[in-house]
């Protein structure tokens, strides 16, 4: 089955938007599977989504507090970055 | 200070208080009694936060107290206990446990390897209440003060062994600061190493209006 990457990464109402276009998507592409990759914080809507197989979310307010203070290692911030990446950059996607 | 001596007496109420160094960590008269005045004086803090830090181990008993008021005001919250003091922590599970599962010991004397911990980074991030023991504080003054002025550094070639196998491959072979490294992709004409479209990407999403505010 062939693998898709929607990417949602704007505003909750920009995925709200976009449901549509997925549900399109969906339609004329029955045996594509659908993801999302979107931020933790604004990802309420993609979760109703429907047939969307897997939504892959970033924590960019932590990644950001983390990365923007002294007390953080950057380390860290890379460490979770890349978990939060990890299984999207060793999927095969559609281009 | 290290701890040369270290000893369990009981209260006249019949309560083990840790002596330490001469030192005793709670009134050797009430110490229950003791600890609801020790959460009471901290009662708007515990009540503001529903994470709290609590510096020094003590014999839990302010911890418990720290507990029951956290109880009264937030549905969930989370006590992570600070203690440097491994012998002080062996002794305190070799008699008593914190039956609140919401409480943690961190025991350690590293402060770096505290503050690497990813689950602690989550906690202060949540901006936590700070609580002290002063006795315990006052015994361990060193590794305290180090640890509430704690600055990690920025240099990759300081953190660059603790990074993950695949945040190592995407980082690559780097010695300063993320910011040094963001600059040098950018002045780059053209972007070869794939890997650094990631830490742009990085760089773009932590830009500092994205932080959280609380």
């Amino acid at each position: 089955m062939k693998k898709v990457l929607f990417t949602l990464l704007r505003s909750e109402t920009d995925t709200i938007k976009a449901a549509r276009i997925i549900g399109a998507f969906r339609e004329n592409n029955p045996h594509h599977e659908v993801s999302i990759l979107t931020y933790e914080d604004i990802k309420g809507p993609a979760t109703i989504i429907k047939g969307v197989s897997q939504i892959y979310s970033i924590n960019r307010q932590e990644l950001t507090s983390i990365l923007n203070s002294d007390i953080y290692s950057d380390a860290l911030a890379l460490d979770q970055f890349t978990e939060s990446i990890e299984e999207l950059r060793t999927t095969e996607w559609i281009q | 200070m290290e701890t040369t001596s270290i000893e369990l007496q009981s209260s006249r109420d019949g309560f083990g208080v840790p002596v330490i160094n001469g030192i005793y960590l709670h009134s050797i008269y009430n110490p229950k009694k003791e600890a609801e005045t020790f959460a009471s004086n901290h009662a708007d803090a515990i009540a503001q936060k529903d994470h709290i830090l609590v510096l020094g181990l003590g014999f839990g008993y302010h911890i418990d107290a720290v507990a029951n008021f956290a109880a009264r005001f937030h549905k969930n919250y989370k006590i992570v206990v600070i203690e440097p003091n491994q012998q002080l922590v062996d002794l305190f599970k070799a008699n008593r446990t914190f039956e609140d599962k919401n409480i943690e010991i961190i025991s350690s004397e590293d402060v770096n390897g505290i503050y690497a911990d990813i689950n602690f980074a989550r906690l202060l991030i949540k901006k936590p209440a700070i609580i002290k023991l002063d006795t315990a504080f006052n015994i361990n003054k060193d590794f305290f003060t180090k640890f509430l002025t704690y600055k990690a550094s920025s240099q990759a070639k300081d953190y660059k062994k603790a990074l993950s196998n695949q945040a190592s491959n995407i980082w690559g072979d780097f010695d300063g600061s993320f910011h040094d490294r963001i600059n040098e992709i950018k002045s780059q004409k053209v972007v070869t190493r794939r890997e650094d479209f990631l830490l742009l990407a990085l760089s773009e999403i932590t830009r500092k209006d994205n932080e959280v505010s609380q």
